[in-house]
């Protein structure tokens, strides 16, 4: 016997430790699926132990091979002990040795020759296994009964019986049992351990509703089993599209486990078992159809979301740049047309100076020296002006805003900046509030100047790097908003021109953001101000007016 | 040299309240202005041997004051530059300087650091052009030699006694001493030492 003495990386598990727990898995699940068997041998249409020994095989690999052969001979010993007779050796090990030998082949066959995704994603992989099965089903079936019939106690007359029975019970044996084996061993959390809350209350209102059709179907004597088995698709079918593949397969154990439970309890003829596992497969092929077309859609609209979510980031990340690229060449440019006529003032003055100290004969030119420098310094102050109109733009275009929906967007194009900063944003603020007079993107701007001030001076303090963002109405004619950090403060000597361009202390700050924020709010009628300077907390306040004063 | 020529000050800027400023200003430390109001129009007014240095600054519309010292350096004149910049930064300093500026100087300007810059940059342009002078002097007087003077001086320099030189020229030994006469008078060499000096330097 092959015994490897490798340890699984995930549970720990060494082999042999599997291999103990899959012989004692398809003894288990042969005992306890015992109905409608002929007796003393476990022929019989419900064998859940090949699918999970063909799950194991799959999933673990072929090394598992002579813990099968000796679960299912095991099982067989068990069964005729079971019914009081004595074990029959050779046909034991016959079927089992047959049994393993087609599953052993099954699955080397799906593991190498297909392509097939053991977690199951897709639905392409769930029909290899179901074409698989439906060829395996007969094949071990009947060298199953072959061995049975030439070694063991099988007459000839009852072969081809004891084959169909075999040959279904295997196929459901696969076709359940196996994908639950394979969805429990997938990585990653399966949607039903996934689910919580409600969920938890659905689930069990569709299984009470399971059980309830289960005890109505199989359960009365009176109702006709085979007319009402089609009641079982509509919670099934709602398993699978709630909950998609991994909800359709457990709907479907149960299912299982409460019909043999009941068909059991009133000794239902055999051959009446069978054909309603036939209907059973049928249902069971269908709800996993719809199981993994579910998932399917799911992962499909789950990836669409992520990608429109990308998308979204990037854009806000694109017009914060183009923002940032925007300011940054008004300041180059500035910075141009200041120094020039700056270079011009120092230079007539320096001329003035010197014509001055050097005697009486200078005064002339250094007047002329002077007059050229006013000039100059005039032109500075025009080009500053002009530079102020580009910041107020002009007359706003000015609309009634739902100051909620304001903030809510700037926080949105906040967050990926709190995110990486490990920062907490939150909004305090009733749930209506009355609509604001403003500029929808120069309002943006000075909510996310403020947020992103906010969001950095967080980072750099040691406290739980929280802003909060607060709204409320003030008196009656304004809308005041908060932003409110946990940062180390606003040193005492920058306070005082706060709100001065190039104040700043930041070394890569341009130092314009408040100054450019208060000239918006204040050509919006509203005011800007420092409510707390820190250190324990940092707090700006601003004002908008409403669109109509109460 | 006249003392205007050592003192001239080509000054190129395009805003015409920087231009005149810098103008007024640079007066006052005695310098002569030059201003034009493109690096176009400067290089149109160059006349060929000019003297004095370049103040440029390098940001203009059309050429710029970094493309004029490469332009000046490209017709093979010999103007120092020093280039003005309002958005003084390290790389384009860095480039400037390899380009073959004089100097970089910040806006706004200040007075002191031009003057200096301009004295250093006129001193070396003076230093410049007189070496240039001198070469064309030796050449002048190299070109007074004839045929033979030359050839004699070329052999003499090359070590040859007189002996050798006559029986390498078929002459005789007082012709060769007569034409090495000529040659030391007419290229004003005083000794032999210098005479091979002076060829070296017409050589370069």
């Amino acid at each position: 016997m092959a015994v490897a003495t490798s340890r699984d990386a995930r549970t720990g598990l060494p082999d042999w430790a599997w291999g103990i727990l899959v012989m004692v898995g398809i003894v288990l699940l042969s005992r306890l699926s015992d109905i409608a068997s002929f007796t003393g041998l476990p022929i019989k249409p419900w064998k859940p132990g090949a699918g999970f020994a063909f799950g194991m095989l799959l999933v673990r690999g072929l090394h598992l091979l002579p813990w099968v052969l000796l679960g299912q001979a095991s099982a067989v010993l068990a069964a005729s002990l079971a019914a009081d007779l004595p074990p029959d050796w050779g046909a034991s090990i016959a079927a089992g040795f047959s049994a393993s030998l087609g599953l052993g082949i099954a699955a080397d066959y799906l593991r190498r020759r297909t392509r097939v995704d053991l977690a199951l994603s897709r639905l392409g992989d769930v029909l290899r296994l179901l074409v698989v099965a439906i060829a395996l089903a007969p094949a071990i079936s009947a060298l199953e009964v072959l061995a049975f019939v030439s070694i063991g106690p099988l007459r000839e007359a009852e072969a081809q019986v004891g084959f169909l029975r075999l040959c279904i019970g295997n196929l459901i044996g696969m076709a359940v049992v196996t994908p639950i084996v394979l969805r429990l061993h997938a990585p990653g959390l399966s949607r039903l351990r996934a689910v919580g809350g409600v969920a938890v209350l659905e689930i069990a209102a569709l299984c009470g509703a399971l059980l309830v059709l289960a005890w109505y179907i199989f359960g009365i004597k009176e109702t006709d089993e085979f007319k009402l088995f089609d009641l079982l698709f509509l919670p099934m079918v709602a398993f699978a599209v709630r909950y998609g593949l991994d909800g359709a397969l457990a709907g479907l154990a149960l299912t299982q486990v409460a019909m043999m439970g009941w068909l059991r309890w009133q000794d239902f003829p055999a051959a009446g078992v069978v054909e309603l596992q036939t209907l059973f497969f049928i249902l069971s092929a269908t709800c996993i159809f719809v199981g993994i077309v579910v998932d399917e859609r799911e992962r499909a609209g789950a990836a669409l979301r992520a990608n429109e979510k990308l998308l979204r980031e990037q854009d806000a990340q694109l017009a914060r740049v183009m923002r940032l690229d925007a300011i940054g060449e008004m300041a180059s440019t500035l910075s141009h047309e200041i120094t020039q006529p700056l270079t011009a003032v120092r230079a007539h003055l320096r001329a003035a100076l010197r014509r001055l100290e050097a005697g009486a004969t200078g005064i002339e030119a250094a007047t002329t020296d002077l007059r050229h420098g006013v000039t100059q310094v005039d032109l500075a102050a025009g080009i500053i002006r002009r530079l102020r109109e580009f910041l107020g733009r002009g007359e706003p275009h000015r609309e009634a805003i739902d100051p909620l929906a304001l903030v809510r967007d700037a926080l949105a194009l906040a967050a990926p900046d709190a995110e990486r900063g490990g920062v907490r944003v939150v909004l305090h603020a009733p749930a209506l509030l009355p609509a604001v007079l403003a500029d929808r993107i120069q309002m943006q701007q000075v909510l996310l100047n403020l947020l992103r001030n906010a969001v950095e001076a967080s980072r750099a303090g040691d406290g739980a790097r929280l802003v909060s963002v607060g709204l409320r109405a003030s008196d009656g004619e304004a809308i005041e908003v908060s932003v409110h950090d946990d940062g180390p403060g606003i040193a005492e000597e920058i306070r005082p021109r706060l709100f001065a361009a190039f104040a700043t202390t930041r070394p890569h700050g341009l130092g314009l953001g408040l100054a450019i924020s208060r000239t918006i709010v204040e050509a919006h009628g509203g005011r800007i101000w420092l409510e707390r300077p820190g250190p324990d907390g940092t707090e700006f306040r601003f004002t908008l007016p409403l669109a109509r004063p109460a | 040299m006249t003392r205007m020529a050592r003192r001239l000050v080509h000054l190129v800027d395009d805003d015409p309240g920087v231009r005149t400023a810098l103008a007024s200003m640079l007066a006052t430390w005695d310098f002569d202005v030059a201003a034009h109001e493109s690096a176009e129009a400067f290089l149109d007014a160059l006349a060929a041997g000019a003297s004095g240095c370049v103040v440029a600054d390098v940001r203009m519309p059309g050429m710029g004051g970094l493309e004029l010292q490469r332009e000046l350096a490209r017709r093979g004149a010999t103007l120092p530059v020093i280039l003005i910049t309002g958005h003084g930064d390290v790389p384009m300093a860095v480039a400037a300087i390899k380009a073959g500026a004089q100097d970089f100087i910040e806006k706004p300007v200040d007075d002191d650091a031009l003057a200096a810059a301009i004295r250093r940059a006129l001193a070396i342009a003076e230093e410049a052009e007189g070496a240039k002078a001198a070469r064309e002097a030796l050449r002048q007087r190299h070109a007074r030699l004839t045929a033979r003077e030359a050839q004699v001086m070329g052999l003499v320099v090359a070590g040859h006694s007189n002996a050798s030189i006559a029986a390498q020229l078929g002459l005789s030994q007082r012709t060769v001493e007569h034409y090495r006469a000529q040659v030391m008078m007419k290229m004003e060499a005083p000794s032999l030492a210098a005479l091979v000096k002076l060829a070296a330097a017409l050589g370069e």
